[in-house]
């Protein structure tokens, strides 16, 4: 287990000659890994942001306490009133996308809303949601249990891999394709789309773009539930636990390219493959200042995320 | 209003206190004390203990004759966390009730805003803060007596050296407890023969460290030392099972409670984490100096306040103690009191045992830590 460069070291720094050593390149799967499914739960937010900006052409920064109220009322039902995991689940995905539809028709809809103002909305709605769980759950961080088989692990190329990351991977993906057929191929996804590519003539067609809003906020709703239990069993999760995975969401997003969903979900794990690699192979100590870089230099090199096609928009 | 009832408790405080003081033989002028802790905030779970620890000693002590027949006389503040009202805390009782030493804050801001006061009354105090800068420079008027994380630290890397690792690997949080802790495992490693090989930083609001633990787990380190939040504590001891990892995997102090063994669950089992004294209890070895008292002063404790007795009651008990030995030793001279404090030696309290010195004004040494071994989802003495 000998690394190059493993005996001088006597101070805390990690010599720079090992980077790239050959006991490095066994880690990467592992980082890959890790980063995929980190990943899948920025993807899932940057498409909520996607989503609402497309629809609202503005952005909503409460996605990541969508996220935390799904897990919160999740663990609340499964901890404290022991119901069976997947009933616990379903109750809370299904809660939470009524209290963000209704929180929206409260806040939003009556009121003809500058883009500036919906932004402003949302963002008391994150806070209102973040304090009204620190009133009902304080401030303890609690925990999930793992789903079924996912404390498990298997080893692939040298690469441990939780099932429950199987899970989160593997819902995220049905979510996804879910995600994706609603919008081909049904009535609500067809308006969606027409909202999107043309406000006044979908107004003309008489799609409510009101309403639009309202369900476009209860399928954030749902994604922001469903990544909240995913994460869960192996993080914690606490009143403040979603800001920092919604703030990354969007930044995802933009990365991606936003108001594109695929370009959500491509930005969404390249964020979280090049945080867990910049960590690995660099340094631990500027995880955060890695990704954020990176993000940088891809805005200057494409200034509308590397799927970002559709600059066509209204003024 | 609420000014109003906070006054009216105060005062009916320091009523009762000196109701349970008084006794027809004493007619002594009473020796005041005072403290400064928080009893409103979001710490305010640490701030009680200390008052009810405090004046479950005065009434001890008073019961017994007091001071050379003085009544100890003990007047307790709320700094609300504040540092502006803990400062006006301190000067109401330097100068109001002229007391003759002051304890507190509990609060690291409180106390540290309240340290160039103090020094300026020319007042003794023990402060209640684990912050390091308390007695690091020494300050002539301020003394400390709890594990501070230098003291932690070193207490985990001999453990880490007694089991034979000489390799280990640390990851610590990028604020200000992380990065205290770095710089003390930096400073005392190499002075006790352990080598970090790697170090990674894992963010307080991180929610995965599977990437750093890839790292160490690939490395020569067979033990790993956190200083992190109790949170994160909890999201790499998760990830370290996942990976399947078997070095040797040692918390912070903060980890030390059951509360965070049920969001661990079964995965805990088998992590080490240092431990105050007091929780322990009844698991003591016997020879531990410190075991008889703090059985006694528990059993009270629980008795009258109905909780358990804990490391913040422990310092609401030794810290007045010592404050009262001096007093009894020097007499009422705050000059006085302050170089018998200083010269306290092996005073065994609750939290361990206590010795001040001329260039020492840290209280506590790592004896007063024992490492504890997660089994079966219990703390239970891991040496």
């Amino acid at each position: 287990m000998n690394r190059p460069g493993a005996l001088e070291r006597s101070s805390l720094s990690n010599a720079p000659r090992e980077m790239f050593s050959m006991e490095l390149m066994h880690q990467i799967p592992q980082f890959l890994i890790s980063g995929i499914f980190v990943g899948s739960i920025y993807a899932l937010g940057a498409l909520g942001f996607t989503l609402i900006y497309s629809v609202a052409d503005s952005l909503n920064f409460a996605q990541g306490e969508f996220m935390m109220l799904g897990a919160m009322i999740a663990i609340h039902l499964v901890q404290v009133l022991h119901l069976p995991l997947a009933i616990g689940i379903l109750i809370a995905i299904i809660v939470t996308a009524v209290i963000v539809t209704g929180a929206v028709r409260l806040c939003i809809v009556p009121k003809k809303i500058s883009r500036a103002n919906f932004l402003l909305v949302t963002w008391g709605m994150a806070i209102i949601l973040k304090r009204s769980a620190m009133l009902v759950w304080g401030a303890e961080p609690y925990v999930l249990p793992y789903f079924w088989g996912g404390k498990k692990t298997v080893t692939l190329l040298g690469a441990t891999i939780a099932l429950q990351g199987v899970w989160i991977v593997g819902v995220s993906l049905i979510v996804v394709l879910g995600f994706f057929l609603v919008l081909k191929f049904t009535l609500t996804g067809r308006a969606m789309r027409a909202c999107v590519s043309n406000e006044v003539a979908a107004s003309l067609v008489g799609i409510n773009k009101k309403l639009m809003v309202m369900k476009t906020f209860s399928i954030c709703g749902v994604l922001g539930a469903i990544s909240g239990v995913l994460i869960a069993p192996i993080t914690l999760m606490s009143f403040e636990g979603g800001s920092l995975i919604g703030l990354k969401g969007l930044c995802a997003a933009v990365f991606g390219g936003i108001g594109n969903s695929l370009g959500a979900i491509i930005g969404g794990l390249l964020l979280g493959i090049l945080e867990a690699l910049g960590a690995g192979l660099i340094s631990s100590d500027y995880k955060d200042a890695f990704a954020f870089i990176i993000l940088i230099l891809i805005m200057f090199w494409k200034p509308r995320g590397i799927v970002g096609v559709k600059l066509e928009r209204r003024v | 209003m609420e000014q109003r009832s906070k006054i009216l408790v105060q005062g009916l405080i320091i009523f009762s206190v000196l109701l349970l003081a008084y006794s027809p033989i004493r007619a002594e002028e009473p020796y005041k004390i005072g403290i400064v802790t928080s009893l409103s905030g979001s710490i305010a779970f640490l701030g009680y203990p200390v008052k009810n620890a405090a004046q479950l000693l005065v009434e001890e002590i008073n019961h017994a004759g007091g001071v050379g027949g003085h009544p100890i006389e003990l007047i307790v503040y709320d700094d609300e966390m504040d540092p502006t009202k803990g400062v006006s805390a301190f000067k109401k009782l330097i100068y109001e009730d002229k007391v003759l030493a002051v304890l507190g804050a509990s609060h690291s801001a409180v106390s540290v805003a309240a340290f160039p006061f103090i020094e300026e009354a020319k007042i003794p105090n023990i402060t209640f803060s684990t912050v390091l800068s308390a007695s690091q420079p020494l300050k002539k008027w301020i003394f400390q007596s709890i594990p501070t994380v230098d003291v932690i630290m070193e207490k985990n890397l001999r453990f880490l050296k007694k089991r034979g690792i000489n390799k280990a690997a640390l990851i610590y949080s990028p604020d200000t407890l992380g990065l205290e802790g770095k710089e003390w495992v930096e400073k005392l490693a190499p002075k006790i023969g352990v080598d970090i090989v790697r170090h990674e930083s894992v963010g307080a609001k991180d929610t995965d460290a599977t990437t750093q633990l890839t790292r160490i787990k690939a490395s020569e380190a067979k033990g790993i030392i956190l200083t992190i939040p109790t949170t994160t504590n909890i999201v790499v001891i998760k990830n370290y099972r996942m990976l399947g990892m078997d070095q040797v995997l040692i918390t912070g102090s903060g980890f030390a409670s059951e509360r965070y063994l049920k969001l661990t669950g079964p995965d805990a089992n088998g992590v080490f984490c240092p431990g105050y004294k007091i929780p322990l209890g009844d698991q003591l070895p016997d020879i531990d100096p410190s075991k008889k008292l703090i059985m006694r002063v528990s059993k009270k404790y629980e008795e009258r306040y109905k909780e358990p007795f804990n490391i913040f009651g422990g310092e609401g008990w030794d810290h007045p103690w010592i404050t009262i030995e001096a007093i009894r030793k020097a007499g009422p001279d705050r000059s006085k009191i302050r170089d018998a404090i200083e010269q306290t030696r092996d005073f065994v309290g609750t939290i361990g045992t206590h010795n001040f010195s001329s260039t020492n004004h840290s209280g506590i040494g790592p004896d007063a830590l024992y490492i504890m071994k997660v089994v079966d989802e219990k703390f239970k003495l891991g040496e």
